[in-house]
Order: structure tokens, then sequence, then C-alpha cells
């Protein structure tokens, strides 16, 4: 199913490949960006996404996709070499720099963020988004993280059933 | 039906994300208190944390009275026991238990042996990747380690724990890469397996292997086809060590052979024997006794680094019998050597020992040694320039030298030594060449005379110094979070400046950068 033309890629200009989110904005990106994601760097392997076919992604908005692939072009160059043990300093630190801003934002993106790199199989991503979550819950008592991640106040039931729970396990989550 | 409440434009969406991403989200929270309160928040959290797969339990981070051992050791029961309905594999699992035990509580801050056996098999079970316990000690508890497990790395510190490995002959540990085993007590008089048995017939694929403080071990023999790292610290039952290894990379020996009785006559018996066609790094080599007729190497040509060496210098001079010294000697192929310099008080000369002057003519230098690192500590005054020039006679094509002198580490006042006498002890080598010389770091400089002299030497020894950096502390120890002394700063800046030559210096907050002129 390869289109013929797009299996040679490495004269001269580095490959493109094309991704179509769900609501169908095409995306064009390098294909070492693109393969960042295990999915994705299997369908590339194989000739996909290049040509005018594009790489239809039904799981992910243009919003979360753009995103994504924002990660992915700054965190390319250090995955080209293979995890980066010859990074200097100072480019581990600027993409430290780089990753704190990049999960500065709103809570229900990050969790479109976390099920994209779930589905792309992008694990840096994954891990990132995963962290910051972990990070949001530290510390905290179950009313406070419930409160952090805007929870709805429970239903009576629903707290009475959270008292007994307290009652039986409280002790173990002080 | 969701109600978006005041703090509820979010709409919980977490709770909507598949429980495979909730556990990599609970993975980074790792604190188990952390996780298992989880289960507080909502109906659809009750049992996610179950489902976790890095489960830190630390007294340290826990609140009274769970940080307590008894009801430490009884959460972590129920966790497993929760855990354990839904089988899954956990990635790591550490019981790291630390507090409670002043004086008289520390047989109770530990578990009961069934406890610690069952989490043992339960890590063996579970675990994928790494198994940390570290526990307080005790003398009673027999400890038996189950006959399979699949981490690829395990921690165990369980000091005084009487250590019962399984029988080789069921054993597998098929995934086990790095085993870290610190202050068991190796029951070896109950017969049974050993530590040899489980490396050689249980361990497939081990490549790091720690033994640290180990309790009754008189002898240990190794046989490894994978073995690449092999560090022995502290071991001072031991008598014996005898590795073979033909992919051992490193070894590091520390602190050994402590509790050795010396039996005049049994001089020529060797203590440690290591079989290594492809050793390339040496760490410490250090131990009570101390002479290299106890070591019996293969092969020393293939070394390339030495670590944590101890030369014990007196001027020009060291003992005849100095292993790290010896070691330096024999190995043709060292390219990068970190050594500390050190002069002990020692008022006595033994009989069988004899003073080598490390200058003395026509000995060949270490010529393949690149760079070189040297912890300069506890020394008496006048001793650093004399030592540090001896050494440097020997290592005409060295590239980069890097210097950490301890603060306070050079004392006013001389202690009594055998070297009192020796009239030529503090005499500088004065055909220090060293043309390769490139990159200097010294940390710790304070600007003493010493130093200063010593930068002058370097100076005068070589014309190929690229860059030299200075990092300066104080002479005289200072209180932690004291200003450095600016005044003293600029004093030294100046004393370089004026004896500056084919270069500049600048000062940067309180480093002294030389820069050759980029002329030459």
């Amino acid at each position: 199913m390869a289109a013929p033309e797009s299996g040679d890629g490495n004269n001269g200009a580095a490959r493109m490949v094309t991704l179509i989110s769900s609501d169908n904005t095409r995306f064009e990106v390098e294909a070492a960006a693109a393969s960042l994601s295990q999915t994705l760097q299997l369908t590339i392997l194989d000739g996909g996404g290049g040509g005018g076919d594009g790489i239809p992604l039904p799981n992910v908005d243009s919003a979360t996709l753009s995103k994504v692939l924002e990660y992915c072009i700054k965190h390319a160059p250090a995955a080209a070499n293979g995890g980066a043990p010859n990074a200097t300093a100072v480019d581990r630190a600027e993409l430290e720099r780089f990753d704190n801003e990049f999960v500065n934002i709103d809570q229900s993106v990050l969790y479109s963020l976390i099920m994209a790199a779930h589905n792309l199989e992008i694990e840096g991503l994954q891990s990132l988004v995963a962290k910051k979550v972990a990070d949001m819950i530290k510390g905290k008592s179950p009313m406070e993280i419930r409160r952090t991640l805007g929870f709805p106040d429970p239903t009576p039931e629903e707290q009475a059933e959270m008292n007994a729970h307290m009652l039986e396990y409280g002790w173990a989550y002080e | 039906m969701e109600r978006p409440g005041p703090a509820g434009r979010h709409l919980d969406r977490i709770s909507a994300l598949p429980d495979e991403l909730l556990h990599v989200i609970l993975s980074f929270l790792g604190d188990a208190p952390a996780v298992t309160r989880t289960a507080a928040l909502s109906r659809r959290w009750r049992h996610v944390w179950t489902g976790a797969t890095n489960l830190t339990f630390k007294d340290s981070n826990m609140n009274p009275p769970m940080n307590k051992s008894q009801f430490f050791a009884g959460f972590v029961d129920w966790v497993l026991a929760r855990r354990a309905s839904t089988e899954t594999d956990m990635e790591s699992l550490m019981i790291h238990l630390t507090q409670d035990t002043e004086k008289g509580r520390i047989e109770k801050a530990c578990p009961s042996p069934e406890q610690l056996n069952e989490w043992l098999r339960y890590a063996a079970r579970h675990v994928t990747k790494s198994v940390h316990i570290h526990l307080n000690p005790s003398r009673q508890v027999v400890v038996e380690l189950p006959s399979h497990g699949r981490a690829a790395s395990t921690f165990l510190h369980l000091p005084y724990y009487r250590f019962r490995f399984p029988a080789a002959a069921e054993s597998r540990y098929q995934a086990l890469t790095d085993l870290m085993l610190s202050s068991l007590s190796f029951d070896e008089d109950a017969g049974g397996s050993t530590l040899r048995d489980f490396v050689a017939c249980s361990c497939p694929r081990l490549r790091r292997l720690l033994v640290c403080n180990p309790q009754g071990l008189r002898q240990l023999v190794l046989r490894s086809k994978v073995l690449e790292e092999f560090t022995i610290s502290v071991a001072m039952d031991l008598q014996f060590l005898d590795v073979a290894a033909p992919n051992l990379r490193v070894i590091d020996l520390y602190s050994c052979f402590g509790r050795l009785q010396v039996q005049p006559g049994s001089n020529d018996d060797k203590l440690v024997r290591i079989a290594a066609p492809k050793l390339e790094k040496i760490v410490s080599m250090n131990y009570f006794r101390n002479k290299p007729t106890d070591l019996d190497i293969h092969d020393l040509k293939s070394v390339r680094r030495l670590a944590e060496l101890k030369l014990e210098m007196h001027g020009k001079y060291h003992w005849d019998k100095d292993v790290s010294f010896w070691l330096l000697e024999n190995c043709p192929s060292v390219e990068h050597v970190d050594a500390y310099l050190l002069h002990g008080a020692c008022t006595e000369v033994a009989m069988d020992e004899q003073l080598v002057d490390l200058t003395s003519q026509g000995r060949a230098p270490f010529a393949k040694v690149r760079t070189m690192v040297v912890r300069a500590s506890y020394f008496p005054k006048d001793h650093f320039v004399a030592s540090m020039s001896s050494l440097l006679v020997r290592c005409p094509h060295l590239t980069s030298l890097s210097i950490w002198i301890w603060p306070s580490s050079v004392r006013e006042k001389t202690w009594s030594c055998f070297c009192d006498v020796l009239t030529d002890k503090w005499q500088i080598h004065g055909n220090v060449a060293l043309e390769s010389l490139e990159d200097v770091n010294i940390t710790g400089f304070g600007g003493t005379e010493e130093e200063m002299q010593f930068v002058r030497l370097l100076f005068e020894s070589s014309s190929s110094i690229k860059h030299m950096t200075l990092v300066h502390a104080p002479a005289a120890k200072k209180k932690e979070g004291e200003e450095p002394d600016r005044k003293d700063i600029e004093r030294v800046y100046h004393e370089l400046v004026n004896a500056a030559d084919l270069g500049s210096w600048r000062l940067a907050e309180k480093t002294f950068i030389w820069t050759c002129d980029a002329t030459s």
C-alpha cells in the first residue's frame, strides 16, 4: 500500500509526511519528528504518509495534534542521537525548560495530550504529562485533589459512600 | 449526570482516562500512601490504585503513626494484599525503613520474619524492574531469597539478617542484571547454597554485582561469563577473593580483609585472584595490609583507568609495598588516573618495608597517562608541591589535570612522622616537563604560598597550557553561608596577574580563568 515515490526520502531535503487530524486538518511535518511516535514510525517505515496520501489520525483533533507535533519537533534532534548521550548540558537544560513550559497548560489539554501520546505511543510525551498530573496530586488530601482536578461536588449518596470508605480505610490514607 | 460545580469547569476529565493511563500517572506518584489515598476520590477511583506499577514505602515520607514500624509493616501487607487480587505486575517496589532506631527499639522497628519473607516472595513474583528493600538491623531473622525472581535489579540492605540463597539447581533469576547486597550476614556455616552458586547458576544476565559490608563472608569465589562490574567493600571477614570473569570491565575493592590474621611465613598466600582479560578499570584496591604480593591480577595490560587510588606520599617518597603505586607502575596502558593525595602519620618504618623515591633516575614514565584528577586532602604544610611535582615528573604526556584541594586540608602543624628525618623530602623536582598539558582546573584554590608556587611550576613546566581555571576557596575554613572574602579574592587575583606570562587572567565571581594568548 506504500506510495512508490515515498520510499526513498534521504537524498537532500528532509523527508516530509502529512498527518490528518480527526477534523480533517492536514499537518506537514518532518518524518524524523513524526517518528517519535512508535505507531507513526512503523507506518512511515512502510512508506506511508508521503506524497498526497497523508496518514489519518481519527482519534486526535487538530488542536491536540498541533501541540503533539510541537513536542515532537522540539525533541526530534535529541531522539535522533539515540537519547542524546552526547547532548551538552545546555541542550538538556533547554529541553527541560521547554518541557516545563509545554505542560504549563489547561488541564483539559493535558488529558487530550496524554490520550494522544498513549494512542500514538510517544513515550516521552506520555511520561511528561503523567508526571505533571502526578505533581498536581502530590501532597494533597482527597478533598484537595478533588478540587484541584475539578471533580464535581459529590452527590449526597456519593458523599455517604466516601465517608463509609474512609471509616474503613482512612487509616491507610493518612 | 455531572454537575459542573464552581471549580468543576474541567468536568473531571481525568476520570474519563482509561485505567492504563491512570496507572501511568500513579506510577509517577510512587509514594504508596499518596497512591492508595486516590481510592478516596470517588467511586471511579476506588480500585484504580491497585493497578499502580511503582510503589514506594518510605517511613521518612509518612506521618505518625504510619511511620512507626508496626503500622508501617501492616500498611505494606495491606497494600500488597489488595494488589495481589489484581494479579498485575509491578515495575518497582521500594520498602525503606530507617527511623525508630533509638536504643532498645531496634528489634521493634523491623517487620516480622514472616512479613519480610512474604514481601520478598511477592516481589519475586510480581516485580519486573526494581526491588529495593532497606530495613533496620536485626540479628535473629533468617531471610530466604525466593527460588525465582523476575526483576532486573535487586537491592537488599538487611543489616545482620541471616541470608539464605535458594538451592542453585532449582533457582532462576533470568532477568537480573544488577544485584546489590548490603550488610547481610552470609550464613556460611549453615551449608546450603552460596553467593558463588547463585551467581554462577541462577543469574545468566548479571552485569553488576555489589557486595557491601557482608558479615561472615570468609571466601568469595565468583565465576561468571557475563559479569561486567564487581564491587566489594568493607568485607572485614573476607580472607580470600577469587574472581574469574571473562567480561569483567570494572573491579572495585575497598576496605576488605580487616579481620585477617596475619600469620608469619604465610605472606606468599594470595588474598585476591582476578582473572579478567577485559578489565578496564580498577577502583580503590585499598584494603588492610595493602601488599602487592597479595594480589594476582590477570591481566593488568588491559587496564585503562585507575580510580580512587590512595597515593600515600611523603614528598617524593612512597612505600615500596603500596598497592596504589604498584598499580601505577604495573598497568602500562593506563590513560586516566583519579587519586587521593595523602600523607598519613606514620612514626615507624616496618622491618620489611622500604621507601622508594618516585623520581629516581631511569624510571620509566607513566607514558600513557593523559588525564589526572587529584584530590588533595589532609596533608602537612610544604607537602603539596613536593609531592605533586614528583608525581607529575612521571607523567610527561598529561593533557588535562584537575585538582581538588579540600578546605582546611593543609595542616599548619605537622605531626611527627618517620619522614621528619628525611632532609630532602620537600625538595621540589626541577625536571617536570608537561609539554602536552592543555587544561588545568584547581578547585579549592586559596592562593596560599604553596598553591601559587604550584601554579608557577605548571607554567614553567609547560608552554602548551591553553586554559587554567582556579576556583577560589578561602584558605581558612569558613562558616557555611558566609560570604567569600572579596578582598582575599582580589589579592589572589592581583598576585596571579602580576605573575602572568603569555596569557591573561580574568576574574568571574570567585573563579580565576587564564587563557593563552591567541597569537602563539
